[in-house]
């Protein structure tokens, strides 16, 4: 016993040592004065280094302009940028410069890609207003990739981006539908303050957007305020989280997809993100800490989209351009929030307000008066009064089966499930060539739904035999195959009814199937269940 | 999976729940008729603090309820229910539905199992009136004391009169009720769960959508400034007061409740609580006899 005693007393101890140290690493970024100055012209040398503009009139080819300002940007002196910048612009308004002034100005434009903040230096000068209408069109084709460009800046810059935005937008007449809302997109994945937000929401776009978006002036409110909707909702949940994981990762450039960086990680065994980070989650990278050469600097942070997520190893679509310095610093990683929802809340939005009748025939009526007379064909469906239903019920079902759009008021208690039931059967018997989607909030409403449905004695007559398909395979379905045992598990090709539910963060969906040939069935349960793939997480 | 399909006949349940971009998710998949239904008096769709100031939780279904009427569109609004006792209906009915919602149920169809707690003849809302303050600190609210009331309701609503017990053999069909108990703070609802193990004690966004024989109500606020905090939501008042099919019971303080005898303004918020309060019998608990 005492030998045990001893062993005990041996391997007791209070400290946990980690399987790997926290990884952490020192890195530089470019400054100026660690540079090698041989490959660089005299000029170049004289204004980057020795910061003596009145050199830069004798700049005299547009290359040797774009060394000088590249120069300076990728070693992030953005006073000495702006100053040179406007230096230059001085220079061509007064026709003291070597270059061609049309030429300088096109250039200069060009290169408000590559440091959107100049813009106000930019839009202001005597240059711009000599050449703008020779440059409208150039200026108008860069507009959306400038906006989008400034949205980012705004982690950096704060406020500071309220002015280069308000006065690009004054310079423009009008927006498509399709970058507005990327640039809604963008805002609700990189800006992290609401306050921020709000007012390039509220306080810019929204007053701009009645001049700026084509469109009837109700569908022109609706459309922004929903896709406010949606950003806002986004960001307010993105920033409720604030800790970061405990844990660094090495990150590497993996190639461009859609214009956006990618970049690759790999995960360890033991590291808590593998099973956790989903596709389509929304992350913010930081590095771990400053730069050594700039110890007070603030780390640089970047916005991501999950791309894929595997054992082991899991590539993110940047939102910002990532540094030079990438794979030279650890960095931290904030798991906000899936963007699965917002992004198909956003896709379903723009394409109702751009597509319209194409893509939803019933547009018209779903947005509101003030409308033109639609009168659909077909629309008018025979009804068969049901004895089991009451007056109100009955009401219900006659304006489902005779208008395109029908809303059902049901207090509680009031048989919806029922009524929803009848209608299903009676539109399922009248349209046999439709296609159904019964959607609802949440997973508790549609299988209750499905269960009644299935319950019910004409749905079992009209032969078609539901189909619960979900992402959460698992849960769900077997829930429900346990109640009605001729459900049968599958992904049909040509599905007859769908029930989707925004259980979030992504799509649930219960499917009803007409009973197929045997083999066509076989073909089916053979396709594989994507669910099985890691699903989203409930919340 | 389903970005590419394409549906002609939507049907969207609880669609009040939801904000309008999801309502349009399955609206823009070649829709051609569409069936909407909901209760915008409800609760809406729940979304973050800063989306609320755009409206974002307006429902598709809201908005076009307020609107006029229109050639095309059907408006309906299933006017009878089959859940509530007439006395427990009419409230909402007047409150929320402008008096439209009827009761199909005949009044003995809701009868309640015998038990210690004295519940008024033909009322089914009453009203127990605790006069001790709401827990001081905390974000989320808490009343230690309206615990112990409940503790004692649940204790008389699940014990069945002596004298019943002791004549005749228990009935089989006579099932025990079942009880639910509804709060609008977290703090107060693990109180309750801790205190009380064996009844579900729920939030009331949490229990949108379900219905329970007898509802216990704990409003928690008790304050001489008259705050009611998520008592001001009426939703959350209509959605409480329509999950029970044979009785409520409310625990509270109706001073901070309806404003009557503390020095605030008097307002709709209040006029609703007044008449909620009228519309209840008030029972007393009998004296604790300890043993």
């Amino acid at each position: 016993m005492r030998v045990l005693d001893e062993w005990l007393n041996y391997i007791d101890t209070d400290e946990v040592l980690p399987l790997f140290e926290k990884l952490d690493k020192d890195y530089n970024v470019p400054k100026l004065t660690s540079m090698k100055w041989t490959d660089y012209s005299e000029i170049v040398v004289a204004v980057v280094r020795d910061k003596n503009l009145s050199h830069l009139r004798r700049v005299d080819s547009v290359s040797e302009l774009r060394t000088i300002l590249d120069l300076l940007k990728e070693h992030d002196e953005k006073m000495m940028l702006r100053d040179t910048f406007s230096h230059i612009l001085d220079l061509a308004a007064s026709s003291s410069c070597l270059l061609d002034r049309l030429l300088v100005a096109s250039t200069l434009l060009k290169y408000l890609l590559d440091a959107v903040y100049l813009i106000p230096t930019y839009l202001q000068s005597q240059t711009w207003k000599t050449y703008k209408t020779v440059l409208e069109e150039t200026l108008v084709h860069l507009a959306p990739t400038l906006l989008q460009r400034l949205v980012l800046l705004s982690n950096e810059m704060g406020n500071f981006i309220r002015h280069p935005f308000l006065l690009l937008l004054q310079e423009l007449k009008r927006i498509s539908l399709q970058d507005f809302a990327e640039i809604v997109e963008l805002i609700s994945l990189t800006v992290r303050s609401a306050e921020v937000a709000l007012d390039l929401l509220l306080g810019i776009l929204e007053p701009e957007s009645s001049r700026l978006l084509v469109q009837r002036p109700i569908a022109m409110r609706q459309f922004t305020s929903s896709l406010f909707g949606i950003a806002l909702d986004h960001i307010d949940e993105a920033s409720s989280r604030r800790n970061p994981e405990q844990e660094f990762l090495e990150l590497c450039m993996d190639g461009y997809r859609d214009s956006h960086a990618v970049v690759k990680c790999f995960l360890r065994v033991d590291s808590f993100l593998s099973g956790v980070l989903k596709v389509d989650d929304h992350v913010r990278l930081t590095a771990s800490k400053p730069p050594k050469n700039a110890p007070i600097a603030r780390p640089f942070s970047m916005d991501a989209v999950v791309l894929s997520a595997g054992s082991g190893e899991a590539t993110f679509r940047c939102l910002h351009h990532p540094p030079s310095y990438l794979d030279q610093c650890a960095w931290s990683i904030i798991q906000c929030a899936s963007f699965v929802t917002s992004k198909t809340a956003l896709d379903a939005v723009t394409t109702f307000y751009t597509e319209r009748e194409a893509c939803c025939r019933i547009y018209g009526m779903l947005l509101g008066p003030p409308a033109a007379q639609i009168k659909l064909s077909g629309v008018e469906l025979p009804v068969t009064l049901v004895p089991s239903l009451n007056r109100s019920q009955n009401a219900a079902l006659t304006a489902s089966m005779k208008q395109s759009l029908t809303f059902i008021w049901g207090p509680p208690g009031t048989g919806k499930t029922h009524t929803i039931v009848v209608i299903m059967t009676q539109l399922l018997k009248e349209l046999p060539q439709s296609r159904f989607l019964i959607t609802a909030p949440t997973h508790n409403a549609v299988d209750n739904l499905l269960r009644r449905f299935v319950a019910n004695s004409d749905a079992k007559k009209s032969g078609v035999v539901p189909v619960r398909v979900s992402t959460q395979v698992s849960i769900i379905i077997l829930a429900v195959v346990a109640i009605c045992a001729n459900i049968r598990m599958s992904f049909p090709k040509s599905p007859r009814t769908y029930v989707r539910t925004r259980a979030t963060p992504c799509w649930a969906k219960i499917s009803v199937q007409t009973t197929q040939p045997a083999a066509k069935r076989k073909n089916a349960s053979k396709m594989p269940v994507s669910s099985s793939q890691p699903a989203l997480v409930l919340r | 999976m389903l970005r590419n399909e394409d549906f002609d006949v939507v049907i969207v349940d609880e669609a009040s729940q939801l904000t309008e971009p999801d309502t349009l998710i399955p609206l823009v998949k070649g829709c051609s008729r569409a069936i909407l239904v909901g209760d915008h008096v409800q609760l809406r769709a729940i979304v973050q603090q800063h989306a609320v100031l755009t409206g974002y939780d307006v429902s598709l279904f809201e908005r076009h309820y307020s609107l006029p009427p229109r050639q095309g569109i059907g408006k309906v609004m299933l006017d009878t229910q089959y859940r509530m006792h007439h006395s427990i209906c009419e409230f909402s009915s007047c409150e929320f539905y402008d008096g439209k919602l009827n009761t199909a149920e005949a009044d003995d169809a809701r009868p309640l199992r015998p038990s210690l707690f004295s519940w008024p003849e033909k009322n089914r809302m009453v009203w127990i009136e605790c006069r001790e303050s709401e827990d001081l600190g905390h974000q989320s609210k808490s009343n230690s004391d309206q615990v112990d009331v409940c503790k004692r309701v649940i204790r008389l609503l699940t014990t069945s009169p002596p004298s019943t017990n002791a004549t005749m053999a228990p009935k089989g069909s006579d099932t025990a009720p079942s009880i639910a108990i509804l709060t609008p703070y977290t703090r107060q609802k693990t109180l309750l769960a801790t205190a009380i193990p064996n009844i579900e004690v729920s939030s009331i966004d949490g229990f949108q959508g379900r219905e329970a024989d007898i509802i216990v109500f704990v409003t928690v606020r008790c304050n001489s400034y008259g705050d009611l905090g998520f008592l001001t939501d009426m939703r959350r008042l209509n959605v409480v007061m329509t999950r029970a099919r044979a009785g409520v019971v409310l625990i509270g303080n109706k001073n901070t409740l309806t404003g009557v005898g503390i020095d605030v303004e008097v307002d709709d918020i209040r006029l609703v609580w007044r008449r909620l309060v009228e519309r209840c019998d008030v029972v007393d608990l009998p004296v604790l006899e300890e043993g």
